[in-house]
């Protein structure tokens, strides 16, 4: 067995350590580990302060101002983050639409697009999922029909993440409506300020607006922001998702919520239960399940060595692990659950831990709930296992 | 198990299946909740004109000449419509503690929709129902109440509060006004977007005449209403349930994906035969339950309610997770109601006992 653990890995994990220690304001911290969601300038304090180590990019090639970090630093600077309680770095520009510009962008959209996500200033969103292209991605539908120098975009994207705090938006667009489904599609860059644009907020279950709906009507958009070819779009989206292989793992982020419930179970009286013992010990054997999996996996790929359906294996038990604990936190808070105000939270988010956390354990259980179904759902990767991994 | 419903039952689930099809949907549940109270003061007065409130009670004790499988219609109906209304807080849980008391002047009121009641039962940091920490004391001719209790289902717009409390010591049910001195009702909003309250009482002055139940009685009378309140939680957690799940077949019947309806996908089809097998379940358990509240109370009906707790939880909370997952993103939104119904029976997974306290009955009373 191979250890991806060199030295100088671990050195980078105590630097990452050591930095969040310094650096994470704890205001966002204390939001982090309560579960609160993030309002846009707490997301955009802490990436400002990655920006400036030079961190935000940092899997970037050098020439794009990252540190040509390996896939094994990606994936420590990732857990080692996320433990230490520092938010979620928001992958619409540094992992999806940063890396499609520098392998297949123009010199002009690197030049115009890439400073703008190393230096944090420009707010990226994805827009790939419409109301009746989710799964079926490949039978999406919004037009943009070649104008002399523009291209013209009509339709609609549903579940934007922050669409409504974003600057642009990227997406996937149909340009030959006669050809296969896939080979029909285009990637284009979008300013969310042009004429014709409208976004629509959309309540999810936890309370709260993060995801929108995008509306496009006659919006001009200039042939230069068109990415690569026309109608090669697909290669690109796939490339894009293979860019998150092994972070949809969260390991990190796993353990944070399991150190939370140990300190919810010791304030509830209940963490002498064996019951509650059992359950935790339980979870760490996934965890540890899944954390081995994922240094394998990144042994392979470290080796070139990786077969591509691993990217299915850590999604799918990633995210359903994290449910799983995200929703036993709610157990383990029991009817203090029950006082659950999501307008309250949101006023409130400043507020000590102890009062806010159980608010913020219901939040995050709930929205938790997605994971399963977004970034290509479990039952999709499933499908994918079957045919790609074992030829069925 | 069957129930064959008699021609009465057969009508009152006929008819409350009708009036809240007609006047229940997800926009009226939305404006209802908006609402101070948490839900509509209107429907309240609209189903005790319908005789909802009595029929739970026999006719001795003021009611309609009904028992439990009457409020098992109702809650399942209610737990299917998502209802907003306080069934449980305003009509199960005070209308068994006055009807075992035998304060039948005051069911009456309940019944007929002139005052709403609540129980101040559970408190922050209570190991028993039997043994809360709030105290009444002499105080003149009376008693002055201390103490505070949490998530008073209803006791967000109760008339009366009905308490538990120690008097000399042991076990007592007082009756008490809200809007005495010295009763503090604070609302807060709920998991399943409704309303609870929790309230405080520093020296709220009752009349000796307001102790409901004391010695042996007061415990009996606790015991009883939390049987009944296990047995009606699952009844509305099925018919929540039920709901979720006749939407989400609805919706593989409906949504297209790769060019055709995703229930035409097999594992999909596999996860909702599953989910039907949950159901079917959770309805004979929740039948269980309803049909042990005609036992007498002891350890054999404690186990039988614990072990239907915490059955028709676990399988309605599969169903829960399910009809969101194949929902897909429109399962997250606040839009649909399936959010709602999982939210509603999470909140009622966790109350009169959560799973770990159900299993503990069970152990301590193994057989
Ligand atoms: C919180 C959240 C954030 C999101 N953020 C974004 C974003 O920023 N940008 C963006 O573009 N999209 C985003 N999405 C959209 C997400 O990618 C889609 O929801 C996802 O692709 C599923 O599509 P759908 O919602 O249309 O569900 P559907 O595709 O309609 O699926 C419904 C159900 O059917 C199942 N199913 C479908 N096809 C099959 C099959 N062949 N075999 C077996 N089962 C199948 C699915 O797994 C699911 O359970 C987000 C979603 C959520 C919930």
């Amino acid at each position: 067995m191979t250890t991806i653990w060199t030295p100088e890995l671990r050195a980078f994990r105590d630097d990452v350590r050591a930095f969040c220690e310094e650096n994470l304001p704890a205001d966002i911290r204390l939001k982090v580990l309560a579960g609160v969601p993030l309002t846009r300038p707490d997301h955009m304090r802490w990436q400002d302060i990655l920006a400036g180590k030079g961190w935000l990019v940092g899997f970037w090639p050098r020439a794009y101002g990252g540190c040509d970090w390996s896939a094994a630093e990606t994936y420590v600077f990732q857990e080692e983050t996320t433990s230490s309680g520092a938010p979620w770095l928001l992958p619409f520009g540094v992992n999806y639409v940063g890396p499609v510009i520098y392998t297949y962008g123009s010199t002009d959209q690197k030049a115009e697009h890439l400073p703008g996500i190393t230096s944090n200033e420009v707010f990226w969103c994805q827009g790939y999922s419409e109301p009746n292209a989710g799964s079926d991605l490949a039978g999406l539908k919004t037009r943009a029909v070649r104008d002399g120098e523009y291209y013209i975009v009509n339709g609609t994207k549903i579940w934007t993440t922050m669409a409504h705090w974003a600057d642009w938006i990227f997406c996937l667009v149909r340009t030959d409506a006669a050809a296969v489904p896939q080979r029909g599609i285009s990637f284009l860059l979008i300013d969310l300020r042009t004429r014709g644009v409208t976004i629509q907020p959309i309540k999810s279950i936890e309370g709260d607006s993060h995801l929108n709906q995008v509306f496009f009507e006659d919006v001009r958009v200039p042939a230069r922001n068109l990415v690569g070819e026309e109608n090669k779009g697909w290669t690109y989206a796939k490339f894009l998702l293979g860019h998150e292989r092994v972070l949809s793992a969260e390991v990190g982020k796993a353990r944070r919520y399991l150190r939370r419930i140990k300190r919810l179970a010791a304030r509830n009286g209940k963490n002498n239960s064996p019951r509650l013992k059992d359950r935790l010990s339980r979870f760490e054997v996934d965890l540890l399940a899944l954390e081995q999996t994922t240094l394998r996996v990144l042994g392979a790929i470290l080796a070139g060595e990786a077969r591509g359906h691993e990217a299915s294996v850590l999604k799918i038990r990633g995210s359903a692990i994290l449910q799983q604990i995200s929703d036993f936190a709610v157990d383990v808070l029991g009817t203090e659950a029950l006082s659950y105000d999501p307008e309250w939270l949101r006023e409130n988010a400043g507020m000590p831990l102890e009062e806010i956390e159980s608010m913020g354990v219901v939040s995050e259980a709930l929205y938790t709930r997605a994971p399963t179904i977004w970034g290509g759902s479990n039952e999709i990767q499933r499908n994918i296992l079957a045919k790609h991994a074992l030829g069925l | 198990m069957v129930f064959s419903l008699t021609p009465e039952q057969a009508m009152l689930q006929e008819s409350a299946s009708r009036f809240l099809g007609d006047r229940y949907d997800d926009a009226a549940r939305r404006r209802f909740r908006a609402e101070d109270a948490g839900f509509s003061l209107d429907i309240w007065q609209e189903i005790a004109r319908l005789g909802w409130l009595g029929s739970g009670f026999s006719e001795q004790r003021g009611g309609f000449g009904g028992g439990p499988i009457e409020t098992m219609i109702l809650m399942e109906a209610a737990g299917n419509a998502l209802m907003s209304e306080p069934l449980l807080g305003s009509m199960v849980l005070p209308g068994s503690v006055l009807a075992e008391a035998g304060s039948y002047d005051d069911l009456a009121h309940l019944i007929e929709g002139k005052s709403l009641f609540a129980v101040a039962w559970d408190e922050p940091e209570q190991p028993s129902a039997l043994e809360p920490a709030t105290v009444a004391e002499p105080c003149g001719d009376g008693l002055a109440i201390h103490g505070e209790k949490k998530l008073v289902l209803g006791g967000q717009i109760a008339d009366v509060l009905l308490v538990t409390a120690k008097l000399d010591g042991r076990l007592a049910i007082l009756r008490v006004q809200s809007d005495v001195g010295g009763v503090d009702v604070r609302t807060h909003r709920t998991l399943d977007g409704g309303k609870a309250a929790n309230v405080r009482f520093d020296s709220a002055r009752i009349d000796r005449s307001d102790v409901l139940a004391s010695g042996n009685e007061a415990p009996a009378v606790v015991s009883e209403m939390l049987a009944r309140a296990i047995a009606a939680a699952c009844a509305e957690s099925l018919g929540a349930a039920r709901n979720l799940h006749d939407r989400t077949l609805d919706y593989l019947k409906l949504r297209v994906q790769f060019g055709r309806r995703i229930g035409e996908f097999q594992a999909l089809q596999h996860r909702m035969a599953d989910m039907f097998i949950a159901l079917e379940e959770a309805q004979s358990l929740s039948m269980m339950a309803t049909a042990a509240l005609e036992e007498p109370n002891g350890d054999h009906r404690d186990r039988i309610l614990s072990a239907a707790k915490i059955g028709v939880m676990g399988r309605a909370m599969h169903i829960g997770r399910e009809a969101i997952q194949l929902h897909g993103g429109v399962g997250m939104t606040d839009e649909l109601p399936i959010g709602d119904g999982y939210k509603r029976i999470k909140s009622l997974s966790l109350m009169f006992g959560d799973e770990d306290f159900h299993l503990d009955r069970m152990n301590s009373l193994a057989v």
